[in-house]
């Protein structure tokens, strides 16, 4: 139950959505965007979010596209994650997708939502990050493109007002070989200590991981060391250099054990690489 | 062979099935009354602080708030069996998320959020979060007036100063004679945190004081009466004026056994004027405001020969019992009287101490102190199998208890009073393929091992524990079974009513059985729990047949011109038994039998029992010699996983049980019952456990983060029954109730740390700890 009072808007239009989010912040009152609403609704249940205002995406028409067109995979935020996964014909993006949540929850929540989530874990990203897509964002001056890599961690790099619309993705790439592995606690429905994702690409092997550090990242670096590496074992002892910030450390798992597994999944993929190519 | 039985023994279904499937019951919560007013706590912050003061004044500022409640409103202690437990925190606060106050408006969001409001200045005490820390000489007493607390059940022996809540001692035999004849020792310690009951129904009740003075009370509860003893005790009403209804319980694990909310309930209504009150715990206050499973620190040393003989043993329960007492006192003591596991041993000493810390308080859970004794106890005798290059099973059978033999307390045990271990022992071993390999290696390079663990367990019954039983009879000849046992899920109004049906040879169909419990129309019981309710109930239900057999036969022997011992009951009749062609219909007698002339004899037909435990004895503060329950029921378990070295992490395959039931009432009904009492052991081995961060709060109060086994992750069960009956037992029945938890953590952690190589020593078993563990840094 929620005990704060709340305004509550489903507008149809994404230029209502942002008037109605500059009106709140004008009158200096907290609006929230929302799609599927569990990580909103769970949060404010325990005051860790107190918005004065919800304004529900779903209803905006856009936000529902999960089809191939132009040769791009495009996915709007309010998609659920089973739609997604039923629907995008990206396999890789159903296999990560269907680890996150319960069946019931996952006909909540949304590709937006999870992007956009203040957990660390956001792992619906990790496919999006390996075929270097682009998001749409909507603007008080309308609608933008943008690399992933430029907007990703949206909670660092989108200003306030601006909300994801789609996210597009080449569609030639979505059949290319992968591999995902997730490592949890103990039960396979709990947040992962790692998650890696990786696809074959061209004769290189792309990296992204969640559950590592604070944000999930994309391995550019390591990408480059496996397919130099003699040995694998050599490119293993530099991870943690190209960690942005420190290995997370809680109670789901030690720093120490999350690296662990880390390194033991990138040894895996590599081997399987290798072999592959 | 012919089974004598028509009914005992025979695969009836539940008879609330056909209203869960449909989801048609009712529970506590499932009602919505118009006026009923709204209880909300606010909740303690911090794990050890000074109250310095509690400013309410914001909170009076919400609409619809009509009271607010703090620990000066009641500044008098409860607790079942050491009263040391302000319902709300008064002075000082001694766990995260305690109740401080409580807050009653029209709606459950307005007392939400006026509770809210409630502003406390906390003055932070030094924390303790482990019970060894406790125990320390300089550890800060968290009961400063411990030494003041009324002590509620004899046998509950607190040490004032310290912040020991109960310390039970065993001396049996010599233990320096033991370590002498030792000729191989082994010494290990184990632990794990305390750990949620995870119920799926959260705990809630509801009070309303009447203006005739009556407190009416429906709760989600294993005790009604022990609700309506608690309150009459701390509260001073008259036990009469107490009515305690309890609808169907959501799973209760032990967790319902205890009295808190209603505690709060009651306050509440009282503070508006008696209004209607309803309280009910969100997930994170049923994890952590209420109380939980107890967690433990030991340390044993166990003796024996170099064939494996046992010689001695010594024991150290560290109980974690969390800020307040509760059953935690009762838990020490009960790990204490069963310490051995079921083992012939002669020589014993144990000091098994309920001690305070800044957790969450404990109260039972499913097993009593025996899972996790178990635990301890049966890696200590891989741990001896292992040193002597024993086969685990061989060392176990060449030690297990049999009659004749002396329990820790010196109970002198017989052919009834004690199942047969080694027959369960011998079915688990072949149920688990035992002969085919204790560890391979599949082709995957994954290991697949198996561990086995032996119990016990007796019931720790107070010592005038009693149920009671009434029929009445119906004008179409079927009867009414009327008794407080609570139905939790576990089947027990069945099996009362097969016994009644098998009594009466009557046909199911015909025994109507009242599952909601209403104190005053049922008889008196102490408590659902124990595995004590096929057994006190069960053996007041042939009490109150046999009584309503002989009222039938009487008023049959008038209506048939015969003597009483001329005939029978059966199918709905009473007849000659050499001529049961002669009969009457007992429809025909239930209410008085009519002659033709219109002249009626007999009246109504009651029938009455009650069965009372006999012979329990407190135990001796010194020795812990005494008589702690009626009988032991005996098992073994056995667990298959299937380990990958790579990361650590494994799959139950397997999961084995046999168990000396005396009798099989409702094999079916008795195999689900093992196979939940599995599943909950594994749970709780494999990954349940709160999490506390430095300041002793819990990080993990909700199922999010609280892991429970999923449905996807169950093994395969196999449950096979052994029958030794306990003659006094209702057909021979034995308590089986919470049996299927008991061996599992131990049989888990046995085979995973064969299969690691690593021997591990704490709970939950995750892939981390055992990683940890070969690393060697636990
Ligand atoms: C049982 C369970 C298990 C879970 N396990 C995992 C897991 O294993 N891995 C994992 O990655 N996640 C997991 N999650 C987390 C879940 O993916 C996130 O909580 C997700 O945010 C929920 O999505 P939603 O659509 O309901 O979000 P909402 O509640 O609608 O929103 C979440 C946040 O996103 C923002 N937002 C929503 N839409 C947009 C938009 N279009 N543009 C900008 N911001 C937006 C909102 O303002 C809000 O801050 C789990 C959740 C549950 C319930």
């Amino acid at each position: 139950m929620i005990s704060f009072d709340l305004q509550y808007f489903q507008p149809n239009t994404i230029e209502d959505a942002i008037n109605i989010y500059e009106q709140f912040i004008s009158e200096n009152k907290k609006p929230i965007y929302a799609s599927g609403g569990t990580e909103i609704i769970s949060r404010a249940r325990r005051n860790e979010v107190q918005p004065d205002a919800i304004i529900d995406l779903k209803n905006i028409p856009g936000f529902h596209k999960c089809e191939h067109k132009a040769g791009k995979l495009q996915i709007g935020s309010a998609v659920t994650l089973n739609h997604a996964a039923t629907h995008s014909n990206f396999p890789l993006l159903k296999t990560v997708i269907q680890s996150i949540a319960t069946q019931t929850a996952r006909n909540k929540i949304t590709i937006g939502g999870n992007l956009a989530s203040s957990l660390p874990y956001r792992e619906a990203v990790l496919p999006l990050l390996l075929t270097d897509s682009t998001i749409v964002l909507a603007t008080p001056k309308g609608a933008i493109t943008k690399n992933i890599h430029d907007v990703f961690p949206f909670n660092e790099h989108l200003k306030e007002l601006e909300l994801m619309m789609e996210v597009h993705l080449d569609s030639k790439l979505i059949k290319h070989p992968h591999f995902w592995i997730k490592k949890t606690k103990q039960s396979q429905i709990n947040y992962p200590i790692v998650s890696v994702a990786a696809m074959h690409i061209d004769n290189e092997i792309r990296i992204a991981t969640s559950g590592l550090t604070a944000n999930p990242l994309r391995m550019k670096q390591l990408e480059k060391d496996i397919l130099q590496a003699v040995e694998i074992e050599d490119c293993l002892d530099q991870i943690e250099s190209y960690l942005p910030s420190p290995i997370i450390d809680d109670m789901i798992a030690q720093s120490d054990y999350r690296l662990f597994l880390f390194k033991q999944i990138i040894k895996d993929i590599a081997i399987n690489w290798k072999g592959a190519s | 062979m012919k089974q004598p039985f028509t009914y005992i023994g025979k695969d009836i279904k539940r008879i609330d099935l056909a209203e869960k499937a449909q989801g048609k019951v009712r529970y506590t919560d499932d009602t919505n009354i118009a006026g009923m007013l709204h209880a909300k706590l606010h909740t303690s912050t911090e794990a050890h602080a000074n109250i310095t003061e509690i400013d309410i004044s914001k909170a009076w500022e919400i609409a619809g708030v009509h009271a607010i409640i703090t620990g000066e409103d009641f500044p008098f202690p409860v607790g079942p069996m050491l009263a040391d437990r302000p319902p709300l925190a008064i002075e000082k606060t001694r766990y995260y998320g305690e109740p401080i106050a409580i807050v009653v408006a029209d709606t459950e969001q307005q007392a939400k959020r006026a509770a809210e409001q409630i502003q406390v200045t906390y003055e932070p005490l030094p924390i303790i979060q482990s019970p060894r820390e406790a125990m320390k000489k300089d550890a800060i007493t968290i009961h400063e007036n411990l030494g003041s607390y009324k002590v509620q059940v004899e046998g509950v022996h607190a040490v004032p100063g310290t912040n020991i809540a109960n310390h039970t001692k065993i001396r049996k035999g010599d233990i320096e004679q033991g370590w002498q004849q030792s000729e191989v020792m082994v010494e290990s310690s184990f632990s794990f945190s305390p750990a949620d009951h995870a119920a799926l129904e959260p705990r809630v009740a509801r009070v309303e004081i009447l203006p005739n003075g009556k407190v009416m009370v429906t709760t989600s509860t294993q005790g009604p009466f022990y609700v309506k003893k608690l309150l009459s005790e701390f509260f001073q009403i008259d036990a009469g004026n107490i009515m305690v209804h309890t609808p169907f319980v959501g799973g209760a694990f032990g967790g319902k056994g205890t009295v808190q909310l209603e505690f709060l309930a009651y306050l509440a209504s009282r503070a508006t004027g008696g209004k209607l009150v309803r309280i009910a715990n969100s997930r994170e206050e049923d994890m952590v405001t209420s109380p939980v499973h107890i967690g433990l620190e030991a340390t044993v040393k166990l003796g024996a020969r170099s064939d494996g003989t046992l010689t001695a043993a010594h024991y150290e329960f560290l109980f974690d019992g969390g800020a307040y007492s509760d059953m935690g006192a009762g838990m020490s003591k009960a790990a204490a009287v069963d310490c051995t596991g079921p083992y012939k041993l002669e020589h014993v000493s144990c000091d098994s101490y309920c001690m305070y810390t800044n957790h969450p308080y404990a109260t039972s859970f499913r097993g009593f102190g025996h899972p996790e004794l178990t635990f301890v106890m049966e890696r200590m005798m891989d741990l001896l199998a292992k040193k002597l290059n024993l086969d685990p099973i061989q060392l176990r059978l060449n030690n297990l208890i049999k009659p004749g033999d002396t329990t820790p307390t010196q109970v002198h045990l017989n052919a009834s009073n004690i199942g047969d271990v080694r027959a369960c022992l011998q079915q688990v071993k072949k149920s688990i393929q035992w002969d085919e390999g204790q560890r391979t290696k599949t082709t995957d390079g994954k290991i697949r091992t198996k561990g086995v663990a032996a119990f016990w367990k007796t019931s720790s019954t107070p010592s005038n524990a009693t149920a009671g039983v009434l029929l009445t009879f119906n004008t179409d000849g079927s009867v009414n079974l009327n008794c407080a046992a609570v139905e939790i899920g576990q089947g027990t109004k069945t099996v009362l009513a097969q016994i009644l049906a098998e009594k009466l040879q009557l046909d199911m169909n015909k025994i109507h059985v009242t599952i909601e419990v209403n104190t005053m129309y049922d008889p008196h019981q102490w408590k659902t729990v124990a595995s004590s309710t096929t057994y006190l109930a069960g053996r007041a239900v042939i009490a109150a047949a046999d009584d309503a057999i002989r009222q039938l036969l009487q008023i049959g022997s008038v209506a048939l011109k015969c003597l009483p011992d001329d005939l029978a009951v059966g199918n709905g009749r009473i007849y000659l038994r050499d001529s049961p062609e002669y009969f009457i219909p007992i429809k025909d007698v239930a209410t008085g039998y009519k002659y033709p002339n219109g002249n009626t004899v007999g009246g109504l037909i009651i029938g009455k029992g009650s069965h009372v435990v006999r012979h329990l004895t407190p135990i001796d503060p010194e020795t812990g010699f005494g008589k702690p329950g009626p009988q032991w029921t005996v098992g073994a378990q056995a667990v298959e996983v299937e380990y990958d070295p790579t990361d650590c992490t494994y799959r139950i395959l397997q999961a084995a049980t046999a168990l000396d039931a005396g009798k099989v009432i409702n094999p079916i009904a008795a195999r689900s019952q093992m196979r939940g009492g599995m599943y909950l052991g594994l749970s709780w081995a494999s990954r349940e456990t709160f999490v506390f961060d430095d300041q002793g709060k819990v990080l993990n109060p909700q199922f999010r983060t609280y892991d429970t086994l999923r449905l996807s992750e169950i093994p395969t069960y196999k449950v096979d029954f052994i029958e030794t009956p306990l003659i006094d037992g209702p057909y021979g029945a034995r308590g089986i109730g919470e049996y299927g938890v008991i061996g599992m953590a131990g049989a888990l952690a046995n085979s995973l740390s064969h299969a690691a190589d690593a021997e591990l020593t704490e709970l939950p078993l995750i892939p981390e700890l055992i990683w940890k563990t070969i690393k060697g840094e636990v």
